[in-house]
C-alpha cells in the first residue's frame, strides 16, 4: 500500500528535519514547506492526506493558510491539524476549521500515532 | 528480524546532536537582540522573543525538555514587556541566564 503523504509546514528547520525524519519513520510520505504560500502550492499540487501547520509562519500565518485551505476546492477536504507552541497543553481545545492541536514541544517518538488518532486512521 | 527501531533512534540522536551544535548560534541571536532591546529598539525586542519562542517550541520536541521550559519563561517575560503589560529587563536578563545555562549543561553532557 502506498504511505499516505502528508505535509509538514513549519519555518523552522530544525522542526521540519525532526519531523520529516520521525514521520518517514511512520510509514508516511512526508513534504515540507516553510511559509504559508509554498504550503499553498505543494497542498495543491501533493494532495496530501493530512497537512501538519504550524500557527506562526511567514507569508501567511498559520490562520491565513488555513482559511485560503479552506477556500480552495482542491484542498477544501484535507485536514488540516494545528502544531502550536501557544498551546501547552495537549486538552487544548481545537480551533475552528483544524482537525485536532499538536502542542509543541511535542513527543517525536508519538508524533506519528499522535497523528493517525487525530486522523481516525 | 526489523531494524527500524534502531535506525529510527540513532538518526533521531544525529538529529539532536546537530541540534544541540546550533546553540551557540541561537544564544548569540538571542543575547544580540535582547542588548539591542534594552538599547531600546523595539524590532530588537521582538526577535528576541522569537528566538525565545521558537527554543521553547523547538527544543522540547528534541528532548531538551528544561531548556524548553526556561526558554517558555523567557518567553512569556518578552512577551509581557512587548505588549507593555509587565516584565522588565532584569527579569528578561535573568531568564536568559537560565536558558544560556542549560543549554550549555546539555551541550556538555552530550559532547561526554
Amino acid at each position: 500500500m502506498e504511505p499516505t503523504t502528508i505535509l509538514v509546514v513549519d519555518d523552522e528547520p530544525d522542526i521540519l528535519r525532526l519531523v520529516e525524519v520521525v514521520l518517514a519513520e511512520g510509514d508516511w510520505r512526508v513534504v515540507c514547506a516553510s511559509d504559508g504560500e509554498e504550503a499553498l502550492a505543494l497542498a495543491r499540487r501533493e494532495r496530501p492526506g493530512a497537512i501538519l501547520l504550524d500557527s506562526r509562519m511567514p507569508r501567511g500565518g498559520g490562520e491565513e493558510t488555513l482559511a485560503r485551505l479552506k477556500d480552495d476546492p482542491a484542498t477544501r477536504a484535507t485536514p488540516v491539524i494545528l502544531m502550536t507552541a501557544l498551546a501547552r497543553s495537549s486538552n487544548s481545545e481545537v480551533p475552528p476549521g483544524y482537525a485536532g492541536v499538536i502542542p509543541k514541544p511535542f513527543d517525536p517518538l508519538t508524533l506519528s500515532d499522535t497523528i493517525r488518532s487525530i486522523l481516525g486512521t | 528480524m526489523s531494524t527500524q527501531p534502531v535506525d529510527h533512534r540513532a538518526k533521531y540522536l544525529e538529529l539532536v546532536s546537530q541540534y544541540v551544535g546550533s546553540f551557540p548560534e541561537k544564544l548569540a541571536t538571542l543575547e544580540r537582540a535582547m542588548a539591542d532591546g534594552r538599547g531600546g529598539d523595539a524590532k530588537a525586542l521582538a526577535e528576541a522573543r522569537e528566538v525565545a519562542h521558537r527554543i521553547h517550541g523547538t527544543a522540547g520536541c528534541y528532548g531538551l525538555r528544561e531548556l524548553s521550559n526556561a526558554a517558555a519563561v523567557l518567553d512569556d517575560v518578552l512577551t509581557q514587556m512587548k505588549r507593555g503589560d509587565g516584565g522588565d529587563w532584569v527579569e528578561a536578563e535573568r531568564a536568559a541566564r537560565a536558558v544560556r545555562a542549560i543549554a550549555e549543561a546539555a551541550a556538555r553532557e552530550r559532547a561526554d
